[in-house]
């Protein structure tokens, strides 16, 4: 089982969805962690490792999170330290978040084991795992204009459109938050994520039978 | 990395590869040759490691013809043997990879893979499509879907899903296969370079296309491009409607 993950710059907040969420809970969605009130780490590709490392870090921290970029920094420093000398499996941290003070401002950075867990900023969107055709849409119809309700089905038919074709590597399920500045992390619930997902299966089906005929003689 | 794909359409097959090598530093070259014809009605393609790739098929092509194997069958069961033995031929010359990382990549999957599609004849009188892994090359016959992807597969597995239909002849499979291609190559870096591509029909047995014949089919396939882009930024349109 593979797993995909990314985070959505919207003109409101951010969006967070991964494939990997067995009851829409927040303790219970092993690709995303919440932090504090505005900042969640997605884990991707290895994910109990990541999340262990990341768990193991957490803890033992005990001042309060200056903003997204100095957790990352820190983070880097104790899996650098953890992990130095050490076989590890493929891992990365997607730090994700609106720093305290600021009012709209998202900040993403992240880690990965290739790149031997250094702070890397993103000016973009940002996507982990088994991500190619969620990247390759996103770079096709992603507009930043879009609200966080926007970008939640925007977000919903990256996922549904991955598992079209990695269906047996991907989870079924869809798990997705949001960040604002008043509203914080919010986890969507079940019944908004079945009202987005009979969204975009409506959207696939009229995409699907457009497309069948993008090949055929008479074109 | 790379892509390689074998498609069946109701009238063929179509093989395609693209040309970029990349080495174990992360250069790329994009004058790699990744496939051959075996016999009439079989081609052989590679993927993963270029050195024992390309010398995996040059020998099966070569083994063919001495012992003039003439089944489908007869090829992609010595098929197995001679990718097998290139591979560790090469894994106990080579300087590219350090000793202490051999043994990974020995038992590692993915590494380097083959692909043999044609015309069976003999047997099942139907188009087949055989692929080979490392590290143990064992022949796995692809029979539920219409599409082998490999290597950098994901977006090409993904387009073809939407826009693939069985009754879908070889000349529109050449451009849907070259639509892939340029498609992906728009995020994967490691997929690039002129496009390779051969056909198998009843009739005509393999055939390999021409640059000129490949370069005409990318002019046709311009339209298609816009208009998948289009209708992508239709749901996009529609999202924000809503």
């Amino acid at each position: 089982m593979g797993n995909l993950v990314f985070a959505i710059r919207c003109a409101d907040g951010l969006v967070l969805a991964s494939d990997t969420s067995y009851h829409l809970q927040a303790e219970k969605n092993p690709s995303m962690v919440k932090v504090e009130e505005r900042l969640a780490v997605l884990v991707e590709p290895d994910v109990n490792f990541g999340r262990n490392l990341l768990q193991s870090y957490l803890p033992s921290a005990k001042k309060p999170v200056e903003s997204v970029h100095s957790l990352a920094q820190a983070c880097s420093e104790h899996c650098k330290k953890e992990c130095s000398g050490k076989e590890i499996p493929i891992t990365g941290l997607i730090f994700a978040g609106i720093d305290p003070g600021e009012k709209g401002r998202v900040e993403l950075r992240g880690i990965h084991a290739s790149r031997m867990f250094d702070v890397i900023g993103f000016a973009g969107n940002v996507f982990g795992g088994m991500n190619s055709i969620a990247r390759f849409i996103d770079r096709k119809i992603y507009t930043p204009n879009m609200t966080v309700n926007q970008a939640k089905i925007l977000a919903a038919f990256y996922v549904f459109q991955s598992q079209l074709a990695l269906h047996n590597r991907l989870d079924e399920y869809i798990g997705m938050a949001t960040i604002t500045y008043p509203g914080g992390l919010q986890w969507a619930e079940k019944e908004e994520m079945a009202e987005i997902m009979s969204r975009v299966i409506g959207l696939s089906l009229d995409l699907k039978s457009r497309l069948t005929f993008l090949f055929t003689e008479s074109r | 990395m790379t892509l390689a794909l074998a498609i069946r359409a109701a009238d063929g097959l179509v093989l395609a590869s693209d040309s970029r090598v990349t080495s174990p530093r992360g250069e790329t070259r994009d004058t790699s040759e990744k496939f051959l014809q075996v016999s009439r009605d079989v081609g052989v393609m590679t993927y993963g490691i270029a050195a024992p790739g390309y010398a995996g098929i040059t020998r099966l092509v070569n083994e063919t013809k001495i012992n003039q194997y003439s089944t489908f069958d007869q090829i992609i069961e010595s098929a197995s043997k001679v990718f097998k033995s290139e591979f560790e031929e090469w894994l106990n010359k080579t300087q590219e990879i350090p000793e202490d990382v051999k043994p990974r990549v020995r038992q590692g999957s993915g590494s380097l893979g083959f692909v043999i599609a044609g015309y069976d004849d003999v047997k099942t009188k139907q188009f087949r499509i055989v692929s080979y892994e490392a590290p143990t090359f064992q022949i796995q016959e692809i029979v539920a879907s219409p599409i082998f992807a490999a290597a950098q597969w994901h977006i090409a597995q993904y387009l073809v899903e939407v826009t693939y239909y069985p009754e879908i002849s070889v000349k529109q499979l050449c451009n849907l296969a070259v639509f892939v291609f340029l498609e992906t190559t728009t995020v994967e870096t490691t997929v690039g370079g002129p496009i390779q591509l051969a056909i198998v029909t009843k009739s005509q047995g393999y055939q390999r296309l021409h640059d000129d014949d490949i370069q005409r089919i990318i002019e046709n396939v311009q339209g298609q491009i816009c208009s998948f882009r289009t209708e992508l930024l239709g749901v996009a349109k529609a999202i924000c409607m809503a």
